[in-house]
């Protein structure tokens, strides 16, 4: 897949829980090799999207195209298969499980050299390696989302979906994990990021959409909506 | 010297078959959040299945072995269907009365359609009479045995499977967090249906040991045996493996030493089985305490 392909677009994606909408009409795209930002306060609708990407939640309307296929409403455990992989917010560790099965659920759909996959993993994160047979339960917030993180690339995803990774965490954790996201850009990973930290998110982000009370209010370069006068009043300040 | 093997060797075979059946009912519970109570009775219907093949194949014991481990995983996944769309909603009451129901509809069916409502008795080859083990004055059956090393290694194998196998763990996973197992692309409906079929091939298995152990069978056994399992359940705490394994075992031992008699005679049959698991959950939990705190797979 050339640069510049969408792998995913979402075209006027809307989602209700009951009467509530809350995503109204949002389009976007992720395009290989990007790390698209999705920004916005809490209960703007961020983590609506990604569910309704990956078929947990209902769309009521609209489009979810990956790869090409229509995938609207589709089962979760295909499009899982076909390499959209959504790392939750709190990263979703299955905590009565070790480090290593948590990986080893990760490599569900992967047809291809798991050892090999493990390995990449470990090389990435040297303290899973180290740990391995560790109960993910008693793990830091951080190393948590280590595990979330190296679980989701298991299965070598065509698309990450990070769900605020860097929720809770202290800001030293923080910027490690965005200096991992920074890693994964660099070795060809396409990653849709939603935070609720802003300025971190656009620092990051090739291109970024702001959403207010599930509707889309901005898009742009990272770059240019941080500069942006709204965006900074609202989220930056 | 030789009563006290005797009776060890009964109790852990009596303790391991009603740990087998334990496993299940917590299988179930885990995965799916539907306590069966009809499940002890579908084990019986088992064993009632396996009777009607013996009897039609001239009793045949590779037949009936058979028809036991392939009726049990069968009826399973039939009845799955009327429990899906109830786990979906999390109608985990109706889901109980669902499964009471199918319950009391195989005892009706076994109690009138079966040898004229009788109980039915297995064949002794089934139990390997003539073959027994001299012990001093004790004599062990080839049957008990072969019931307790069988009960023994499906508690392992399943213990492995869920540890080592990659559906093992895709069970834990959606035993302990639906949403992440949905997430993680395990499809959490046929992964219930799994999780009946194999409850009712732990059934099946269940089924067959039973037979060789006691070599009858009536419509109401499962109501009894329901009891005694629900008593492990609850005094284990429900979705408890381990201390389930332990309850399980202790029952059984209280059952072969006749402690469970002497305290039938003064409180009556199902009370005496939840004080004596109780009186082994106290003991369980000063050996293993965390075991007890424990609800996963």
């Amino acid at each position: 897949m050339a640069a510049n392909d969408g792998i995913l677009s979402l075209e006027n994606l809307s989602v209700s829980y009951g009467h509530i909408a809350a995503v109204r009409n949002v389009s976007l795209e992720a395009r290989q090799g990007e790390i698209v930002g999705l920004v916005g306060a809490n209960g703007a609708g961020k983590s609506t999207i990604m569910k309704a990407a990956l078929g947990v939640q209902r769309a009521s309307a609209g489009r979810v195209r990956f790869l090409g296929q229509d995938v609207t409403n589709g089962s979760t455990e295909k499009i899982v298969a076909s390499g959209l992989v959504y790392v939750p917010e709190g990263g979703g560790v299955l905590p009565w499980m070790t480090i290593l099965e948590n990986l080893q659920l990760g490599a569900l759909h992967f047809k291809g050299d798991f050892a090999a996959q493990l390995r990449h993993v470990f090389d990435r994160f040297p303290i899973l390696e180290n740990r391995q047979r560790q109960l993910a339960g008693t793990l830091s917030g951080g190393e948590r989302q280590m595990v979330a993180i190296g679980r989701a690339l298991m299965s070598s995803p065509k698309l990450l979906m990070l769900d605020e990774p860097s929720l809770g965490l202290a800001p030293k954790i923080v910027a490690e994990v965005f200096n991992i996201i920074g890693d994964l850009k660099k070795s060809g990973y396409t990653i849709l990021l939603s935070e609720q930290n802003a300025k971190k998110t656009l620092q990051s982000a090739d291109r970024a959409y702001v959403l207010q009370t599930g509707s889309l209010i901005l898009q742009g370069a990272g770059k240019e909506l941080l500069d942006n006068e709204d965006v900074q009043r609202a989220y930056l300040s | 010297m030789e009563v006290l093997i005797a009776q060890l060797i009964g109790g852990i075979k009596l303790g391991s078959l009603y740990a087998v059946v334990v496993i299940g009912f917590n299988l179930l519970i885990l995965v799916t959040g539907v306590m069966h109570l009809g499940y002890p009775t579908l084990l019986v219907l088992s064993m009632y299945l396996t009777w009607v093949v013996l009897g039609a194949t001239h009793n045949s014991l590779i037949l009936g072995i058979v028809a036991a481990i392939v009726s049990g995983p069968l009826i399973g996944a039939v009845t799955a269907p009327l429990f899906l769309p109830l786990i979906k909603r999390r109608a985990h009451l109706e889901a109980l009365v669902v499964s009471l129901a199918i319950g009391i509809i195989c005892s009706d069916i076994m109690s009138h359609w079966f040898n004229l409502g009788l109980p039915i008795a297995f064949p002794q080859s089934l139990q390997l009479e003539g073959h027994s083990i001299n012990f001093g004055l004790t004599v062990i059956r080839m049957g008990e045995l072969v019931t307790l090393a069988v009960s023994i290694l499906i508690v392992f194998l399943f213990l492995y499977f869920l540890n080592r196998t990659k559906q093992g763990r895709v069970l834990r996973a959606v035993a302990q967090d639906t949403e992440v197992a949905r997430i993680l692309g395990i499809s959490v409906p046929k992964t219930a249906v799994f999780s009946f079929a194999l409850t009712g091939l732990l059934g099946g298995i269940s089924a067959i040991l039973f037979a060789m152990s006691t070599g009858a069978a009536s419509a109401d056994l499962g109501d009894s045996l329901g009891m005694k399992c629900l008593a492990i359940l609850f005094l284990a705490s429900i979705g408890n493996l381990k201390g389930g394994l332990i309850c399980a075992l202790g029952l059984g031992h209280d059952i072969s030493t006749g402690r469970l008699d002497q305290c039938h005679r003064f409180f009556g049959h199902s009370a005496c089985s939840a004080l004596q698991a109780g009186g082994h959950i106290r003991r369980a939990a000063l050996v293993l305490r965390r075991s007890l705190e424990e609800k996963r797979l």
